[in-house]
């Protein structure tokens, strides 16, 4: 197999940089191992050396984490395959993002679906779209300027996240309306979005139902009640969601 | 007392303790107190009587001898005993006082008085018998001691007042011409002296009562009185009173116009006065003779039994009865005309009443001589004894007025007693009545303490009550408290760091990335040790000292496989510590020295020393964890903004178990951290001081 993708690994662990160089040259043929990086700093130089399409980045380093390196570019051309011992707070950030992560110790055929993945994005409108997004939301200070990438069947949507009206459920996929009245399927459960979506001023007021509370335009009450929306729908409220809805307009 | 203290102590700690404390010292005090300080107003009240009742009796006695002198005094002394006895309630002297003053009005014959006052001494004594005998008006103690009086010695001196009473009452009001009155009296004397066998009184009581038949018309039971009272004293041979008697038969007969009948009694009276010698009996007997004679116009008999009288009377020299029967003669012989034979015995009778000094006779013989005179034709002489006749007639009657102005004099006296002892008696009613009052104030007073102790037991039952109710709810919350704490100490303990588990099962994947089959397999059976030895103790509080060490050595052995370029180790051990005698909370040493492997020696750019040591001093096992890494404060400063993000919770942990330990087990455990070299601030030592006596094996 040709050698397409150039790559980058940037890990503090000896044990793991070895690891992982020794599975890519096993497993990955298509990717030609540039460089292998230590810490931040070192990784910066390379990719600035290399041109990379793919960066193997470790999420926890001495002096310097994943971000502060991500942080270093004016525009990011590359893609990111995030290695992690722990699916802790970076998590968030990732998967508003829609980006890549492969959790230590490292399972081969999740390295091997990443690796494919990427490859498939490389010279299409897709390309580089999840780094540069998770580089915005890194960068955006403000919450309501936060973006975020959904995977549909041609490829990745990046939606304004204060444009979300509401999400429905619908098995084990989630249905987003937009203010513009687009609407987008995403095959993930609306548990996912409700967790990602939770510091945004979303809020589930149904099994079937999460909301952006910067849309709802009045509230009627009944057992549970309902609220309606600026766009004219309705949605109900079960009585489970109720004190939590209920409470959360009390703190505004 | 103990209960107290222990119930102080309990309100101490509710931080009550000032407060409650003076409070319930004081209720203590009052409880004690109040029966000591009854219990001796009781006894003052109870000495001061004696003394009070006898001098009360004296001063009665004394007012009986000296009144006859100084009535004065003698009426001052009955009031003061008076007062007395009001003031402390001793009807019995108060009693005997009323009679003393009826003893003096009746022997002033002041009738009404006397009879007012034996009254009063009645009252006041049966009022006084059944106030003890039934009920007590005041507190025990003293009513005790009244009966006691009457029950034993004073029964007999009781019935011998009453009986006393009723014959001075009797006879005041037969003297005051009450016959009726008298004869409740005298019946009341009859019955008390029948029940008691008291004869003489009986006899008294049944003579006066007859006396007074007499005076209200009723002869005939008079005459059977009479004749069963003489049955009596014939059968008794009590001459006297045969005497007597007679004496009263005869009167009871002439009061009958039965001259005849009356003079048989009366011959009878004086021929048995003749042998006894009672020369007045003689003398009554003879004066009625005569004047039963004289109802039957027999002067004849009368002169003769006149003489008879004279013939007795010159025998045995009585001067005074001889100067009245001349007199008497001298009447007679001037109503038979023969004024010589009268002027005679008249005037012998004269000469003979100057001799005893009896005015009263001598007038009545100068009248009748001035009679006789004028009888005479011897009108001058018959002025003269007239005029003589009537001096002596002024001086009787001077005489006598001042006799009655001398016992007027007394009965003002005495009326004067007699008012101050009515206002005392007003005074007397008027103290019952506040004394009622006083006592009803008493009860009230009582009751009210009854409450009180009541209150006071409730009060303290409510406190106790309280008090348990609090301590048991301390008590479960302390447990509560324990039970979160050891589920809290559950949570903390003996977590291996994650991250460390994931790392080193990286490490094992890098073994097998690199086909290294054996150091794969021997690093996983190390790290298998590892965990079945942490998971083996994870459920323990304590483990012993040796397995504490057995799991370090084995950290360490993995941990320095994985940082080989970082850092060499040291573990050194006191062999003088018997690691078999103690043990500790588990993993209580290892997140230091991960501490010290992943902030201070990984940043290292030279390859860093970690030494773990046990100490053995007289206290303390001392475990000295030290790395010459870059330090906690360089460690600090080189994290960026998006790393501070995470926060180690490491060491924050096992703080917090370290404090809960020490909570629940009393264990004596400390922490001290500091820097290896202070002037630098590199490297860091961690000592963790272990009190010897509170880690020993159980």
């Amino acid at each position: 197999m040709k050698k397409e993708l150039k790559a980058i690994i940037v890990e503090d662990e000896e044990a793991s940089r070895e690891t992982l160089k020794n599975y890519l040259a096993k497993y990955c043929p298509e990717v030609q191992l540039m460089d292998i990086a230590a810490s931040v700093d070192e990784g910066f130089v390379a990719i600035k050396k290399h041109q990379p399409q793919i960066v193997f980045l470790d999420i926890e380093m001495p002096f310097g984490n994943a971000f502060d390196l991500l942080a270093r570019f004016e525009d990011i051309d590359f893609e990111i395959i995030f290695v992690t011992a722990y699916k802790d707070y970076a998590m968030k950030a990732l998967n508003l993002s829609a980006a890549y992560y492969i959790l230590k110790p490292i399972d081969i055929d999740e390295l091997i679906f990443a690796v494919n993945k990427i490859r498939k994005h490389i010279n299409t409108k897709d390309e580089f779209l999840s780094s540069k997004v998770l580089l915005q939301n890194i960068r955006s200070a403000n919450q309501a300027d936060k973006k975020i990438v959904i995977p549909q069947m041609d490829g990745f949507e990046v939606i304004a996240i204060k444009d979300i009206i509401k999400g429905e459920a619908s098995d084990n996929y989630t249905t987003f309306y937009l203010e513009n009245g687009s609407r987008y399927i995403v095959s993930k459960t609306l548990k996912h979005f409700e967790e990602l979506l939770g510091d945004f001023d979303f809020l589930r007021v149904h099994k079937s139902w999460l909301i952006n509370k910067n849309f709802i335009i009045k509230y009627k009450k009944g057992k549970g009640g309902e609220v309606i929306l600026s766009d004219g729908t309705t949605a109900p409220i079960s009585p489970t969601y109720k004190r939590a809805f209920l409470e959360s307009f009390k703190q505004l | 007392m103990i209960y107290k203290k222990k119930f102080l102590l309990l309100l101490s700690q509710m931080n009550h303790s000032i407060t409650y404390n003076t409070f319930l010292n004081l209720l203590f005090a009052l409880v004690i107190l109040l029966p000591v300080f009854s219990f001796a107003q009781k006894r003052s009240s109870y000495s001061k009587e004696v003394s009070d009742y006898d001098s009360c009796n004296i001063k009665l006695d004394s007012a009986k001898v000296i009144f006859d002198k100084n009535p004065e005094k003698a009426l001052d002394l009955v009031e003061a005993a008076i007062l007395i006895a009001i003031k402390n309630s001793y009807p019995e002297i108060e009693s005997k006082a009323y009679q003393v003053l009826g003893d003096f009005n009746f022997d002033l014959k002041e009738y009404d008085l006397s009879i007012k006052n034996y009254e009063n001494a009645l009252r006041v004594y049966s009022t006084s018998l059944v106030e003890s005998s039934s009920f007590s008006l005041d507190d025990n103690v003293r009513s005790e001691k009244k009966t006691a009086k009457y029950n034993k010695s004073n029964e007999k001196q009781i019935t011998l007042d009453y009986k006393n009473l009723y014959k001075k009452a009797g006879l005041s009001a037969l003297y005051l011409n009450k016959p009726e009155q008298s004869k409740t009296y005298f019946i009341k004397l009859l019955t008390l002296s029948a029940s008691g066998n008291d004869q003489a009184n009986y006899f008294f009581a049944k003579q006066s009562l007859a006396d007074i038949d007499v005076k209200i018309g009723q002869y005939e039971e008079a005459e059977t009185y009479y004749n069963e009272i003489l049955n009596h004293y014939t059968k008794q041979a009590d001459t006297n009173s045969i005497i007597n008697l007679n004496i009263k038969l005869g009167n009871l007969f002439k009061a009958q116009n039965q001259p005849q009948k009356a003079i048989s009694y009366y011959s009878t009276a004086r021929d048995l006065a003749l042998k006894t010698d009672d020369d007045e009996s003689v003398n009554i007997a003879f004066d009625n003779i005569s004047k039963s004679l004289n109802q039957q116009r027999d002067i004849t008999s009368q002169m003769k039994v006149n003489q008879e009288a004279m013939r007795f009377n010159e025998e045995r020299g009585n001067v005074k009865e001889l100067a009245k029967n001349s007199i008497d003669m001298g009447y007679l012989y001037l109503e038979t005309d023969s004024s010589s034979k009268a002027i005679e015995q008249l005037e012998r009778g004269v000469v003979l009443s100057d001799e005893t000094g009896d005015i009263e006779t001598k007038s009545k013989a100068v009248k009748a001589l001035s009679e006789a005179y004028e009888k005479e034709g011897e009108e001058d002489i018959a002025l003269e004894m007239y005029k003589e006749y009537i001096e002596l007639e002024d001086s009787v009657n001077k005489r006598y007025a001042e006799a009655v102005e001398m016992n007027k004099q007394k009965g003002r006296l005495l009326e004067n007693t007699q008012n101050k002892v009515l206002i005392l008696e007003k005074d007397k009613e008027l103290n019952i009545k506040t004394i009622e009052l006083l006592q009803r104030e008493k009860r009230l007073k009582e009751e009210q303490v009854k409450r009180q102790y009541l209150l006071i037991i409730f009060l303290t039952v409510g406190l106790g009550l309280l008090v348990i109710t609090s301590l048991i709810v301390y008590r479960n919350n302390r447990l509560r408290r324990k039970a979160n704490r050891l589920l809290m100490l559950k949570s903390l303990r003996s977590q291996m760091n994650p991250h460390f588990i994931f790392n080193a099962l990286n490490s094992v994947n890098n073994y097998i990335s690199s086909n290294n089959e054996r150091a794969a397999n021997k690093y996983l059976a190390d790290f298998s040790n590892l965990m079945r030895n942490v998971l083996e103790n994870s459920g323990e509080d304590f483990i012993p000292l040796i397995k504490e060490i057995e799991i370090l050595e084995l950290y360490l052995k993995l941990e320095h496989s994985r940082f080989k370029d970082k850092f060499e180790y040291l573990l050194k051990i006191d062999e003088s510590i018997r690691l078999e005698k103690f043990s500790i909370p588990p993993m209580l040493i290892q997140p230091y020295i991960e501490n010290a492997i992943w902030h201070g020696l990984r940043y290292k750019a030279e390859k860093g020393f970690l030494e773990i040591e046990f100490k053995n001093t007289d206290q303390n096992i001392e475990i000295v964890i030290s790395d010459n890494g870059i330090g906690r404060k360089r460690s600090m400063e080189l994290k960026t903004e998006n790393q501070k993000i995470i926060k180690s919770t490491g060491l924050k942990n096992i703080a917090n178990r370290i404090y809960i330990i020490r909570e629940i087990y009393h264990v004596k455990l400390d922490v001290i951290i500091s820097d290896l070299l202070p002037e630098t601030g590199e490297g860091t030592v961690v000592k963790l001081y272990l009190n010897k006596q509170t880690f020993q094996r159980s």
